[in-house]
């Protein structure tokens, strides 16, 4: 039996929950022990790092601003080590620095599964207007700021309340210019600039997950509603539903990107019916696992993909199907932080001890 | 025997999932209702295409109900559009 090793990033379960752990739970669904599972990490304390039974083993790596060169070389030295089939990004700020190292990877048999430079940019929030717009799709009027004044003005032209929104994560829904200008400094440190002002629309939060086949067609697509929303705007819970204009969308704007991988089509329904697209996010969502839950498991597909082979059939998914995080503590000992510190590397308890890891680098 | 002048489209319905105990889903919305037995059966025969006239025959034979039922269905009626489970139809 051959096992297929897999490296996953994004691996934190926190107040804004990463895909990681969805995307390890519906591989090991799929594959069961023909699949290896090597966690990626930025921090000692991701929780997915201490989780009982998620993952074979775990590697820090370096931030993405180290630059590629730097990430292709800890890539390559993981490999060393416990070998590597498939890489799955799953944080945003990855997949520049992943898609320029994509063909050195491949060259020593990582496979992975990208969309195109021209689909990434086409679906960043500053460029999303524009996309919506030659689908004839409705997305709220956004405007791009990159200071005090440039704020006011468009609090003064969009209205109030006011949605202020960080170049890849976070938005703030304010309900005046002093709001605005708080959370606009607040965002400005936290992501640097240009940030987004963004018309406010009321109305029910669905998404759809999907993967692209790169050809403008979707191998999978799964809608749902968000039941529990977070204070950050995140789904605490949510229901998956069977509405053929969301997903008519959300396969349009995959077909336009002619979007290879996984994503997420985030849309807001307002009250008098019109979907409204809010954005396109490029790598399965935290909540990948609900799909899986309801039929669809798109990582497996995402894997087959990336290997060239063909991609399983999906049936139809079942509507109904919910989820409710469900926070637990992780714990670990000090000995599982001197090693992730010092070498790098998870302790496993499989494993003999840190003088092995020592050896092996 | 449905007729297309009925207060609201059967059709709108039929996507609904009712269970035995009250419970409903709507599949294209992700909500959740429950109803009693007499909303349940309201509901049943809304899906079936009846009119409201014999929706109250039937309620009144089912439940006994009294003089008030045609009323009690039309305020049902309202509720579903409220929640939007059938849009506004005009009344024939």
């Amino acid at each position: 039996m051959s096992v297929l090793r897999v490296a996953v990033s994004g691996m934190h379960l926190g107040e804004n929950c990463q895909p990681g752990p969805g995307v390890v739970r519906s591989l090991r669904e799929a594959l069961g022990d023909r699949v290896h599972v090597v966690g990626l990490a930025y921090d000692v304390f991701d929780s997915g790092l201490h989780a009982a039974g998620l993952l074979d083993d775990a590697f820090m790596v370096p931030y993405p601003s180290a630059g590629p060169a730097a990430y292709l070389e800890r890539l390559l030295k993981i490999r060393e080590l416990v070998g590597l089939d498939v890489l799955i990004p799953c944080l945003d700020v990855e997949l520049p620095v992943i898609q320029r190292i994509t063909g050195a990877l491949a060259e020593r048999g990582i496979h992975t599964v990208m969309p195109s430079t021209d689909a990434l940019a086409r679906r960043t929030k500053d460029q999303l207007p524009a996309l919506a717009a030659a689908l004839g799709i409705a997305t709220p009027r956004t405007i791009t700021v990159t200071d005090a004044a440039g704020l006011a003005a468009a609090g003064a032209e969009l209205g109030y309340p006011l949605v202020v929104k960080g170049p890849f994560y976070e938005a703030e829904v304010t309900h005046g210019a002093a709001e605005a200008q708080a959370a606009f400094g607040k965002l400005a440190a936290r992501w640097g600039l240009p940030l987004l002002a963004q018309q406010f629309v009321k109305g029910e939060e669905f998404d759809v997950i999907a993967l692209g086949d790169g050809q403008g067609g979707v191998h999978g697509a799964v809608a749902m509603r968000k039941t529990v929303i977070t204070k950050m705007g995140k789904a605490w819970g949510a229901m998956t539903i069977h509405d053929d204009e969301l997903l008519d969308v959300a396969t349009r704007v995959i077909g336009a990107l002619r979007w290879r991988g996984g994503c997420e089509v985030e849309m807001l329904r307002a009250p008098d019916g019109t979907p409204y697209l809010i954005e396109v996010n490029p790598r399965f969502p935290a909540w990948v696992y609900l799909a899986t839950a309801a039929g669809t498991n798109l990582p497996h597909g995402l894997v087959e993909l990336a290997l060239g082979r063909p991609v399983p059939k999906y049936p139809p998914y079942r509507a109904g199907v919910f989820y409710v995080r469900h926070a637990v503590e992780a714990c670990g000992e000090l000995a599982d932080l001197e090693s992730l510190m010092a070498y790098g590397r998870t302790r496993r308890p499989t494993l003999a001890s840190l003088p092995e890891l020592i050896a092996n680098g | 025997m449905p007729t297309p002048d009925l207060p609201y489209d059967p059709a709108e319905l039929r996507t609904l999932a009712l269970s035995d105990t009250g419970f409903i889903f709507d599949p294209r919305t992700g909500h959740s209702y429950s109803a009693n037995a007499t909303g349940l059966a309201t509901l049943a025969a809304m899906k079936d295409g009846l009119d409201p006239t014999a929706i109250a025959t039937k309620l009144r034979a089912e439940f006994k109900g009294g003089a008030a039922v045609e009323d009690d269905v039309a305020g049902f009626v309202d509720l579903l559009r409220e929640l939007g489970l059938v849009r506004a139809r005009s009344a024939p």
